[in-house]
């Protein structure tokens, strides 16, 4: 009997808090790697190249970082975006 | 030793197949060949190309566009998403054949039709026009003129995303390669209109804002 209320408790005091730590890593991950707001710079970049406010040299050395940088948001939003939170609190 | 990617076949755009070149000039993916395999009265542009995903990159997107804009110089394109690249061609052949009838109407939807870009783009550190205009008033201003203004010349128009705080508009027209020199005339008079912006005028394209052609093969 004492064990059931034992349970009952865990799952009611852990179950929204961990609700709550999924939302905000998930958030803490769309951050820290924002995928369209890189995808934006980089097209940005190229919209300046194209108008010529930037030059070949500086838009290249541009798009290098930006693609390394959206490589990386992908494999880390990829790795964690199937993680179960409340396995890892367990 | 590093993992060898299998070789599929590639898939760049596909057009009829009276109107497919007999040859080419330019390379595809990885400095493969294009070749051309028809099926019915269609032509899938295709090359050799490895077996895996091909990201977005500056030079992915550059190989993939080179080859639709090679055929689009003369005649009519339906173009292909980035990265479709079939294990064998007898899984491509049998893909066409499923969605024939699909692909003709699309390409009888775009025929002798081109897709042309514009963007109004505000100066850098950009707070408000001549005359006094926000960059919200201006925004909403150039939507509705140059929307008005080229709406009546092109076939169909699509409002793209508004990537940089400094797009005032961007939209991608489908336009009759007849209508093209009227289409510049009216562009250039909404240049001159808005002198204090910067009109990016881009194209022609294959119509890739109009026709989302994405075949999936279960083989693949």
């Amino acid at each position: 009997m004492v064990l059931v209320v034992d349970d009952l408790i865990l799952t009611i005091t852990v179950r929204p808090f961990v609700f709550i730590f999924k939302q905000v890593h998930q958030h803490a991950l769309r951050e820290m790697y924002p995928l369209e707001k890189i995808q934006n710079v980089i097209k940005e970049n190229r919209m300046e190249y194209e108008l010529k406010e930037i030059s070949k040299e500086e838009y290249g050395k541009g798009a290098a970082i930006l693609e390394e940088k959206l490589k990386v948001a992908k494999k880390v939003r990829e790795m964690y975006s199937g993680t179960d939170v409340l396995s890892e609190v367990k | 030793m590093a993992k060898k990617n299998k070789i599929g076949e590639y898939l760049y755009c596909i057009t009829t197949k009276k109107d497919a070149p007999k040859e080419f000039n330019i390379k595809g993916m990885e400095d493969s060949d294009i070749r051309v395999m028809f099926y019915r009265d269609l032509a899938a542009i295709v090359s050799k190309a490895p077996l895996k995903e091909y990201e977005p990159t500056e030079e992915n997107v550059e190989k993939h566009k080179t080859v639709a804009l090679h055929i689009l110089k003369d005649h009519t394109v339906l173009p292909v998403a980035l990265g479709m690249v079939f294990k064998k061609m007898g899984i491509l052949t049998s893909t066409m054949g499923r969605v024939y009838f699909v692909l003709k109407k699309s390409l009888n939807l775009i025929d002798n039709k081109i897709e042309l870009g514009v963007k109004v783009i505000l100066p850098k550190n950009f707070e408000e026009s001549n005359n006094g205009k926000s960059i919200e008033e201006l925004r909403e201003e150039c939507k509705t003129e140059f929307a008005k203004k080229l709406d009546g010349i092109a076939v169909e128009s699509k409002e793209g995303k508004l990537f940089s705080d400094r797009l005032a508009l961007n939209m991608s027209f489908l336009v009759d390669r007849n209508n093209i020199d009227k289409f510049s005339d009216i562009l250039g008079k909404l240049d001159d209109k808005y002198n204090d912006l910067k009109v990016q005028y881009t194209g022609p394209w294959p119509p890739y804002n109009f026709v989302d052609v994405r075949i999936m093969s279960r083989g693949k």
